[in-house]
């Protein structure tokens, strides 16, 4: 993943050197891109569930009517033809309100993916960085104490990465979603983004923490770290001055890896409705509501999964890119 | 104009039975072949006195009798009484508290074995003895059930005798039961050979006297019914012979891929309800194939009484006046599959009487709440985690946010949702569910989901959930006046009904015969596939 | 060594069965009670079910119980279809996950190596870049999703070129090898693509590197032609880091990592009856199906583990 055995004592220089070759990246360049402008079409949900759309994404209305090319419509109609069984929702307008058409509930699809998108990625990313810190934590300590403390971690992580993490998630959900869960002072509440960010977080942390432990564990057979031992640096000064440097671009070089990783399974989850709560929504849920309606409007659940392929692909080739440049021999 | 296409389909369905000519003639015609039918998922024990569901008790009633039965016919005579394993339904005698039946001559059960009445009396003793859910509830009237309801292993029932010499077993109550008869068709009190064993048989088959036996059950894969070899038809109104060999249950797949199979012809019929999306294919495409029968149901919103904010009655009647029915009912599937309703019966029930006290009338809903001094109360709605049951729960919160209460959701997995919301334990304030009536009868919705004697607090079963015990309502329970007892229960509003939802079955092109008991559901034994 | 990993391995799974365990009894609700006995049930019933199952005495004794019946007697009943042993059900579902997983990987390994050893050959041609867009595409969408849409298009039988397509499920192999063959296919795929694409990646960023090391250097300046540098030379040495995470990968999809295209394609394997345990909270199955599930996980890793070590001596200390 990175070039550790014998590595300079002062990596920091090998940097710039790693920004200039992303940056060089075409690939790498136009996923930024891609990942800044659906980043910015869902912070701006606001601007089309107000402005153009003007519905409210988060309120069932099945009875609503919408002035469409001069005829009133309800959003969602009763079914007619034949028996007249069951009903059907407003298909893609192609433009202005109900772009791509309505949910069961009679509710603007298109406004609804992008504030899915929203919940989507701060709990991805959330979820990146609580994973991150924890596997730093867990990989610097179980990689530089060695001995007993390495034991217990090793042990731990080969238990979070054995337990399946499909069954992981709906088991903690389980607990979290009936009655919260208290940490200290703080109470999680059943439907706050806070549980699934917990969630994701935690199961992929062996994911980052058992290369990393590897990492720190040839870094502390190296010959600088051993001199700067034997010269009485403390534990503290010699990781930090040291070890960390080594440490973080892995770490960085993880963050895509993490964020792609954490929507699928955030997407997955959902479909075991284990996740955000309803009315709010992610690109997860909206799938798992789209799958109802597959057959008569499968837009509803093509349109959210489409979002996240496109961000979880611009993602990867990003962490092509990064990985890339930091191994400057790839 | 739609009520006209319902009433037609209805009077189709209502079509007499066939002529005993006809029917020899049919079954020469027909008789042989697989119905494949499908569920999600296997229900559990199929142990006939313990097993309650509906999926299982419709195949209980192709192994399994009792000594009396519903008519197995489509439509309202299928309410009927009539004598199944016993020769007659007796009138019961010393003031309605003892009933005498005897048996048929030369019945045998699936093993070859013979009837006597000495298994039918052991079979009441078992259902005690395996815990039966509905021992306490439906049986408790038999003298002696106290002593086996609290000391299972030792039941003696002294009021269960019977008299194998002359083929008699008579039933002796503590208090007279209008409703015993009907109860005795329920599976629950199937004669069973008095050697089975006294415990859940669990996927072990027990032996029947219906014209198929379970010959392999795998709750994780499938159920095979085939031919009871010892099976002679003894009353065609009661247990008629069936036209299908065998019968193939298989479970697993999803409801979408359920659909897909039957109007491919790779199946015959499902058992789960047709997801909404495929509703209107069926309804165009397969008219023929689709029929819509009513199931004696309510879904409804249980408030609870004895917390806050709908411990105050104006809160749950602005509920019940802000929920526009028409949108609840077009989230299950639009005016076809249910029926908008704001009491506790169903239509098409003994009792029942039009009464709906809320007009939707959200204005004077919110004047209630701010009134009540209710308003930004926090709520908590629990639903279940189906696409329905989330899609109606959404609708829901809305209407409470609208209602100035500060509202929220959590769906839970549907099989735990159910016990979930009844145990006072975990302090429910409202949640959505659905209620099925055992069999057609308006004190079978009324008393387990708003009589006293349904509240056990801390309890997983307590059917009672909004917690209601009102003196009017116990009032009305025992001169048996169900329509004053649903108004009762309506002017209180312990819940808010949403609807009276119908079965949609869809059975594949190869199905002829199709036919609705309000009890058994599709006969299956009396449909064909050749 | 065999040994200490042995024993590290069945610590992790011990500590997966109490999680389990401890996390089943935390969970409000989970009391099946209720549920085995029935729809308003009285209270002695539910007394009375909650001592023939056992579920009023101590948690470690409960605990003892329910490891002594999986494991030595063999007879754990599940909570929600009372009588189904749980062994025997894991067992019958075994083969159709080993069905699924096998194929999708035969098919992924097959596909993987091809375009793989393709992309090597061409380096930096449209075909070598449309191997890494493939492989990052394919690692880009979520599973279900894409056997949901597989499935929209292929179970309409109004479409001809989709007419040999079976209904959804599973048929023994030993039954009838076609008819096997063709229900899984589509499943097959389905895993493939999201695999195919990444090893492809992995293997023509591997022979790259191999085909700058000295000894392929000798063999082309032997005067052997490329492809056959390639196949004879290359790629027996880079093969290792595939290999590796073919065995990691394969162990976590045997052992249920096939969940969701399992309930998609209504395929009743291992990850369907752990699906269905956990939405019935079924305890005893759901200890199965994790133990089971975990036993794959941890024995692949030491497998990946083992064979790493062997392909490169270096590992061998650490």
């Amino acid at each position: 993943m990175t070039n550790t055995a014998g590595s300079s004592p002062r990596p920091g220089s090998a940097r710039p050197g790693a920004f200039t070759r992303l940056a060089a990246d075409r690939g790498a360049t136009i996923a930024l891109a891609a990942l800044a402008l659906i980043v910015l079409a869902c912070a701006l949900a606001p601007l089309y569930a107000d402005r153009v759309s003007r519905t409210d994404p988060f309120r069932s209305n099945p009875n609503d009517t919408l002035l469409l090319g001069g005829r009133i419509i309800e959003v969602v109609q009763e079914n007619t033809a034949g028996l007249g069984l069951g009903t059907t929702p407003l298909g893609p307008t192609w433009r202005g309100a109900y772009l791509l058409g309505a949910d069961a509930q009679g509710r603007d699809v298109a406004a609804r993916v992008l504030y899915g998108g929203r919940n989507s990625l701060l709990i991805a990313a959330s979820a990146t960085a609580l994973c991150l810190a924890l596997a730093a934590v867990a990989g610097l300590a179980a990689g530089f104490a060695g001995g007993a403390t390495d034991t217990v971690l090793a042990w731990l992580l080969d238990l979070l990465w054995a337990f399946p993490i499909t069954l992981l998630a709906i088991s903690l959900s389980l607990v979290l979603l009936s009655q919260g869960v208290r940490l200290g002072p703080v109470l999680i509440e059943s439907d706050s983004l806070a549980l699934p960010i917990l969630i994701l977080g935690v199961i992929y942390v062996p994911y980052v923490a058992r290369p990393l432990r590897a990492q720190v564990r040839a870094l502390r057979g190296t010959e600088f770290v051993l001199a700067a031992m034997s010269l009485g640096a403390g534990p503290w000064r010699v990781l930090g001055r040291h070890v960390l440097p080594h440490v973080v671009p892995t770490l960085v070089g993880f963050v895509p890896v993490i964020m792609a990783l954490a929507l699928l399974s955030e997407a997955a989850l959902s479909v075991l409705s284990v996740g955000v709560q309803a009315p709010a929504a992610s690109w997860g849920t909206l799938i798992a509501d789209g799958q109802a309606l597959l057959y008569s409007r499968p837009l509803v659940a093509i349109a959210p999964g489409l979002a996240v392929v496109a961000t979880v692909l611009a993602l990867n080739v990003l962490a092509d890119g990064l990985r890339d440049a930091m191994d400057p021999r790839g | 104009m739609r009520l006209i296409a319902a009433s037609l389909v209805a009077a189709l369905l209502l079509a007499p039975a066939a002529p005993a000519a006809d029917r020899a003639a049919l079954m020469a015609q027909h008789r042989g072949g697989v119905i494949r039918l499908l569920a999600r998922t296997a229900a559990g024990s199929i142990d006939p006195q313990v097993n309650y569901t509906a999926q299982f008790w419709q195949v209980f009633a192709l192994a399994y009798d009792g000594l009396v039965a519903f008519r197995k016919v489509a439509g309202p005579a299928g309410r009927e009484i009539v004598p199944d394993l016993a020769d007659a339904v007796p009138e019961p005698a010393e003031g309605g508290l003892l009933y005498t039946f005897r048996l048929r001559p030369g019945l045998r059960f699936s093993d070859g074995a013979p009837v006597r009445a000495s298994d039918a009396a052991a079979s009441f003793r078992r259902m005690f003895r395996v815990l039966s859910p509905t021992a306490g509830t439906l049986y408790g009237a038999i003298l002696g059930a106290d002593e086996c309801l609290r000391a299972p292993a030792a039941c003696r029932l002294v009021g269960v005798t019977a008299d194998d010499a002359a083929g008699t077993v008579a039933i002796r109550l503590n208090q007279p039961d209008p409703e015993f008869a009907a109860k005795l068709a329920l599976p629950h009190a199937s004669v069973l050979p008095a050697s089975a064993p006294a415990r859940d048989v669990g996927a072990a088959p027990l032996p029947g006297t219906g014209p198929y036996v379970i010959a392999e059950y795998d709750p994780g894969a499938r159920m095979r019914l085939v031919r009871n070899p010892y099976f002679r038809e003894w009353s065609e109104a009661a247990q008629p012979d069936g036209y299908a060999d065998e019968m193939l249950y298989e479970f697993g797949l999803s409801d979408e891929a359920q659909v897909t199979a039957v109007l491919n012809g790779d199946a015959d019929w499902m058992f789960d309800t047709p997801p909404a999306d495929r509703l209107g294919e069926l309804g165009v495409r397969y008219a023929g194939q689709v029929h819509i029968d009513p199931a004696y149901a309510i879904w409804f919103l249980p408030m609870n009484t004895r917390l806050r904010p709908f411990d105050d009655m104006r809160v749950r009647r602005a509920v019940n006046m802000a929920i526009d029915r028409r949108a609840a009912v077009k989230l299950f599937g639009g005016p076809r599959l249910a029926e908008p309703l704001c009491q506790a019966l169903p239509s098409g029930l003994p009792g029942y009487e039009p009464y709906c006290p809320y007009p939707h009338d959200p204005a004077a809903a919110r004047r209630l709440v701010a009134e009540s001094g209710a308003a930004s109360a926090r709520v908590t709605l629990v639903t279940d985690d189906s696409a329905v049951q989330r899609a109606i729960g959404a609708y829901v919160l809305g209407v409470l946010q609208d209602l100035g209460l500060d509202a929220r959701t959590r769906a839970l997995s549907a099989n735990l949702q159910s016990t979930y919301i009844q145990n006072s334990g975990n302090a429910v304030q409202i949640s959505l569910t659905s209620w099925y009536a055992d069999y057609p009868s308006a004190a079978n919705i009324l008393v387990p989901n708003f009589g006293c004697a349904a509240i056990r607090p801390g309890s997983d079963a307590s059917t009672n959930i909004p917690g209601i015990c009102d003196p009017t309502i116990e009032a009305a329970f025992q001169r048996r006046d169900w329509a004053a007892a649903d108004r009762a229960v309506t002017d209180l509003a312990p819940a808010a009904v949403l609807f009276a939802p119908r079965y949609v079955n869809v059975v594949s092109h190869r199905v002829g015969g199709f036919q609705y008991h309000d009890q058994y559901r599709w006969l299956i034994a009396q449909a064909w596939v050749r | 060594m065999a040994l200490l990993r042995l024993g590290r391995a069945l610590a992790v799974m011990a500590g997966i069965s109490v999680l389990v365990f401890l996390i089943f009894f935390a969970t409000p609700g989970a009391d099946p009670a209720a549920r085995i006995a029935g729809r308003g049930a009285s209270p002695e019933t539910l007394t009375a079910v909650r001592a023939e199952f056992g579920l009023d005495r101590p948690l470690p004794v409960q605990y003892a119980r329910m490891m002594q019946r999986l494991f030595i007697s063999q007879d754990l009943a599940s909570f929600a279809n009372r009588g189904q042993l749980v062994v025997p059900a894991l067992l019958r579902a075994a083969p159709v996950t080993l069905s699924l997983a096998a194929g999708a990987a035969v098919l992924w390994g097959a596909v993987g190596l091809a375009i793989g050893v393709a992309a090597a050959l061409r380096r930096g041609r449209p075909i070598d870049r449309a191997v890494t867009a493939l492989g990052l595409l394919g690692v880009s969408v979520p599973v279900f999703w894409l056997g949901e849409v597989v499935n929209l298009v292929t179970q309409d039988r109004g479409n001809p070129l989709f007419a040999w397509v079976p209904p959804l499920g599973y048929v023994p192999l030993t039954e009838d090898p076609a008819r096997w063959a063709r229900a899984l296919l589509l499943p097959w795929a389905t895993l493939a693509i999201v695999y195919a694409g990444a090893y492809g990646r992995v293997l023509r960023n591997s022979l790259v590197d191999a085909l700058d090391q000295d000894y392929v250097r000798t063999a082309r300046a032997k005067g052997l032609g490329e492809p056959r540098v390639v196949l004879r030379h290359a790629l027996r040495a880079s093969l290792g880091t595939a290999v590796a995470l073919f065995g990691l990968d394969f162990g976590a999809l045997v052992g249920g990592g096939t969940l969701l295209v399992e309930v998609v394609f209504g395929l009743r394997g291992v990850g369907k009856l752990t699906y269905d345990a956990l939405n019935n909270l079924d305890l005893p199955m759901v200890m199965a199906a994790v133990l089971y599930s975990s036993l794959f996980v941890v024995a692949a890793n030491a497998a990946a583990d083992a064979l790493q070590a062997w392909l490169d001596p270096r590992l061998r200390a650490g």
